[in-house]
């Protein structure tokens, strides 16, 4: 981390508090003279940010000498978006006829509360779940392409990962998104076959980060063992029709990197944050899963995809914990959408699920928000 | 140490401080963190938090870093404030030392 993204971090994190902007000004022109101060005895970025304490540490300690303002009017937009949305929902129901999408207005009302509450890349990492939603059901009603509209959604950990990860590290966390969106559109619009041999195509993940952190020659021994077990899979599955065993050519790349300590390094070391590496192992058991039980149990295809939504949901909350529950709720809803109208056949009721958004909006983001606030403020007096 | 107890000392330490010399946020928190067990993220809300009850004012000067530094001068409010908290401070070690020493025994 850098000055720059440390400084933005207290900013955003008091501006949530509702702390005036005047305070907020005058801490980060404080901290921002610190930092320099601290750079310039000679302190690493990463010294210099332990030494001056993370955002929430910081308000918690001078959280008595500043001044809020709650008379905002972000409240009042928020406040009035219920009404706003009921209003479209109901004149786009009964004018248009357009019942079956009038439903969508509710998302304006988490949308605006995020639009008015949250600052910096969180405000565009958090208006993803909706961006992917409202694009998903567009591709789903208009195009009949839930799957593989559903694909969309990886807009999320994807935005997360541009918007947060630099550099070479950012080209790798991209890679299994780029690797699931090929290997499904390929195997949905090109030739259903590639499901069953395209998997290879994930050896591109390991083979980025091997080519991106090239260090020596183990690391060339270890790109030309995954390829030729690549190439072998792939004569396997055409020369052979081989399905069941087409898996054993990776143990000879698996076994270099354990030899090499490549894989322990790939996997634990190279991908800076724990956070990464366990999003990114989950990520890819999640993927995994959702093929094998969509290979193995027929027709599950046209709603397997769901399980998919985990991957988005454990990116929040790897990112953000339980900071704004609201995200979550766009896939909670679909699964439950989509769960009711395949096995219940309730298309026509279950959009009322999205309602939930709203509603964990209205919960999260404004009552209890400043409730907690200010239970904050009153226990430390 | 109690923590309520450790803030009034540092509250003494940081008026001392810049009683005797006017310094810029940084260099108190160095001085300061130097000979006393405390880290920079205890000092900054002290700073602030004496500015806010006006027992300091603030000026910059430019710094050979770039930005302008924010120096910290002591008001009279903040001398009075100074000389209550020696008194007291005296007091009480030497309240501490009679104990110590068994002369309240005897």
């Amino acid at each position: 981390m850098d000055k720059k993204t440390y400084l933005n971090q207290i900013h955003n994190y008091f501006f949530e508090k509702e702390v005036s902007n005047k305070d907020i000004a005058g801490v980060i022109e404080d901290y921002s003279e610190l930092y320099d101060e601290a750079i310039a005895l000679g302190f690493t970025d990463e010294e210099v940010i332990e030494k001056l304490g993370k955002p929430k540490d910081i308000y918690d300690a001078i959280k008595d000498t500043l001044h809020f303002d709650r008379s905002g009017s972000r409240h009042k937009i928020v406040a009035i978006m219920p009404f706003i949305a009921t209003i479209l929902f109901f004149t786009f129901g009964f004018v248009l006829d357009g019942w079956s999408y009038a439903w969508a207005f509710y998302l304006l009302i988490p949308v605006v509360a995020i639009l008015t509450n949250v600052r910096g890349k969180d405000k565009i990492v958090a208006l993803t779940p909706f961006v992917s939603l409202i694009g998903f059901f567009l591709l789903g009603f208009l195009l009949e392409a839930w799957h593989p509209g559903w694909l969309i959604f990886f807009i999320v950990p994807v935005t997360a990962i541009l918007l947060n990860v630099n550099g070479k590290e950012r080209m790798i966390g991209l890679m299994p998104f780029v690797a699931t969106i090929i290997y499904i559109l390929v195997g949905t619009y090109v030739n259903f076959d590639f499901y069953y041999y395209g998997w290879a195509m994930y050896a591109i993940i390991p083979l980025t980060a091997l080519i991106v952190h090239y260090k020596d020659v183990k690391d060339l021994i270890l790109i030309i063992g995954i390829i030729l077990a690549v190439i072998a899979h792939l004569t396997l599955y055409f020369t052979f029709g081989e399905l069941q065993y087409a898996w054993l050519p990776y143990l000879l790349p698996a076994l270099i990197g354990v030899l090499f300590g490549r894989i322990k390094i790939m996997m634990f070391d190279e991908l800076n944050q724990k956070q990464n590496k366990i999003g990114l192992a989950l990520a890819l058991f999640i993927v995994v899963t959702y093929l094998t039980v969509s290979l193995l149990v027929q027709d599950i295809w046209q709603w397997s995809w769901i399980i998919l939504m985990l991957i988005p949901m454990i990116g929040i909350y790897l990112g953000t914990k339980f900071k704004h529950p609201v995200a979550y709720m766009p896939f909670i809803s679909v699964i439950v959408f989509i769960l009711l109208g395949i096995f219940g056949g309730y298309w026509e009721f279950a959009w009322i699920v999205f309602l939930s958004i709203p509603m964990v909006a209205i919960l999260t983001e404004s009552g209890e928000k400043s409730k907690i606030d200010h239970q904050d403020e009153t226990s430390d007096k | 140490m109690n923590t309520q107890f450790k803030k009034g000392i540092l509250d003494l330490c940081i008026l001392k401080v810049v009683q005797d010399e006017e310094m810029y946020g940084f260099e108190i928190i160095e001085k300061l963190s130097n000979v006393l067990d405390i880290n920079e993220n205890t000092i900054y809300p002290i700073l602030r938090r004496l500015t806010e009850q006006k027992l300091f004012e603030i000026y910059t000067k430019d710094s050979p870093h770039g930005a302008p530094r924010k120096y910290y001068k002591i008001t009279e409010q903040g001398k009075n404030r100074l000389e209550t908290y020696i008194i007291e401070w005296d007091a009480f070690t030497q309240s501490v030392n009679h104990i110590l020493k068994g002369e309240n025994h005897g």
